[in-house]
């Protein structure tokens, strides 16, 4: 067992106390990463919320429920900035990663200290994979929200579509990596490769610079 | 899954995936058209829930899927194709009262057979939910633009009542009658999907040739939601094959929604 909450602390106020120092869209990423451990903290309570009332069991929660959780957590911070404080697409989609990023820090810091990091070969892997994958499905979640404002198409269908997308998207991960030695090396890879495929997307096709200088 | 199976999905994965190709060029060289963006992110989840469907069934071919995340993929789908529809055609829209309580009736009682027959109540709720709210779009479009008159329109409806009312006999007779009545719902649909899709072809050309306006996109939907509502209701080789007739509708889709010029 682990304490996930003092893991949380112990991270989070250095980078609280650095949030003094800096300003711009350096304090938006902090303050986001910030957000995103807290996200992974409240996922995983819910998750074993509804570990326990569905009584499905902790393998199938950990594929098919917690997908749907911490995607749908990660969306919440990421509807706050899009709706609330109408943040511009760069911006969006910076703070986008940094949730992502943030997210599967706490994540992997609290699988490290309850499996150990012996086997640096596994560790290395598992940032590669979740790692990316937390980033890749929240920048895609993000990416998807900042077209369909654009293109004025940025509808509750289009906000769930997103949502759907970067479920599904991190359920496959899942789904890949709890199979056989083909299946988990095609999930390891997954990430890596959609990352890529996205950052060339997202250079060529859209999301032009805003007029607004960024803070 | 057996190795039709996996050639079917993969046929469909490959047949969407042009679809989706050809529609985000659309987009990204200049048509900024809000149908045809909406259905792009419909196509875009459909394929991707497919493509995780694809994934649980060769990695774990004797479990039956609990609630996944393809399932939001699929009411996701379904919000979006609704709004396309509804982004389609200008106001006023006609209130269609009649036809939106039929559709919901509809609908519910498919909702009622998929409960039965699975057991899974809140995934069929949600799906039923979104699927409701895609029927209730299709049903103000096809009043709108006169697009299923007359005899279509009435074989269409006649069909989906006998297919509730064969279905709801099923729970009280012998499984070789059951049988039976699925082979007569699978035949029914599969002339709905054909006067739809065949309708819709026509309805092309006659606009091309400046004649019938607007009606080839709603009967192209028709298509779809038959093709989607069959396939729910089938088994093995029947729901393959609407599998594929689903595909072939998303193509019918958006040569209708690209002949039709939609604008912004």
């Amino acid at each position: 067992m682990i304490y996930a909450e003092n893991i949380l602390l112990c991270i989070a106020i250095p980078l609280l106390v650095s949030l003094l120092f800096v300003r711009g869209l350096t304090r938006k990423f902090i303050g986001s990463f910030l957000l995103g451990m807290i996200v992974c903290l409240l996922s995983a309570y819910i998750s074993g919320y509804l570990n326990v009332v569905t009584g499905v069991g902790e393998e199938s929660t950990a594929i098919f429920i917690s997908p749907i959780v911490a995607e749908t957590m990660k969306l919440l911070p990421i509807l706050f900035f899009l709706f609330v404080l109408v943040l511009p697409d760069r911006s969006l989609t910076s703070i986008a990663v940094a949730v992502g990023a943030g997210f599967a820090t706490f994540e992997n810091c609290c699988y490290i200290l309850s499996s150990g990091a012996d086997n640096m070969f596994y560790v290395i892997i598992r940032g590669l994979a979740v790692g990316v994958m937390h980033i890749v499905s929240t920048f895609a979640l993000a990416f998807w929200l900042v077209v369909a404002r654009r293109l004025r198409a940025l509808t509750f269908p289009a906000v769930v579509g997103a949502l759907s997308i970067s479920m599904i998207f991190h359920a496959l991960y899942n789904l890949l990596v709890s199979g056989g030695t083909v299946a988990a090396s095609i999930g390891y890879a997954l990430p890596l490769v959609t990352a890529a495929g996205l950052a060339v997307l997202y250079r060529r096709i859209s999301v032009p610079r805003s007029k607004k200088r960024e803070k | 899954m057996d190795q039709l199976t996996i050639a079917m999905v993969i046929l469909h994965l490959l047949m969407m995936a042009p679809v989706l190709f050809v529609a985000v060029r659309r987009i990204v060289t200049g048509n900024h058209a809000l149908p045809l963006i909406l259905f792009s992110f419909a196509l875009a989840t459909a394929l991707i829930s497919n493509i995780y469907w694809m994934a649980y069934d060769l990695l774990r071919p004797d479990q039956r899927m609990p609630f996944a995340a393809n399932e939001i993929g699929e009411c996701a789908m379904f919000l979006l194709l609704g709004s396309s529809l509804t982004t389609l055609f200008s106001h006023p829209r006609p209130a269609a009262r009649a036809e939106k309580a039929l559709a919901i009736l509809f609908i519910g009682a498919n909702t009622a057979f998929w409960i039965v027959w699975s057991g899974e109540w809140i995934q069929d709720i949600l799906t039923g939910i979104s699927m409701a709210y895609f029927f209730c779009c299709l049903v103000v479009v096809i009043r709108q633009t006169g697009a299923l008159r007359g005899p279509d329109g009435i074989a269409v409806g006649f069909s989906c009542l006998s297919v509730v009312v064969l279905q709801t006999i099923g729970f009280f007779v012998p499984a070789d009658t059951v049988a039976v009545f699925d082979v007569v719902c699978f035949g029914l649909f599969l002339a709905c999907f054909s006067v739809c899709s065949v309708r819709a072809v026509l309805a092309l050309r006659a606009e091309e040739s400046g004649g019938i306006r607007q009606r080839a996109v709603p009967l192209s939907f028709l298509s779809l939601a038959v093709s989607v509502i069959a396939m729910y209701m089938s088994t093995g080789i029947y729901y393959l094959v609407m599998f594929v007739l689903a595909s072939i509708a998303y193509i019918l889709i958006l040569v209708s929604l690209l002949r039709k010029g939609v604008v912004s």
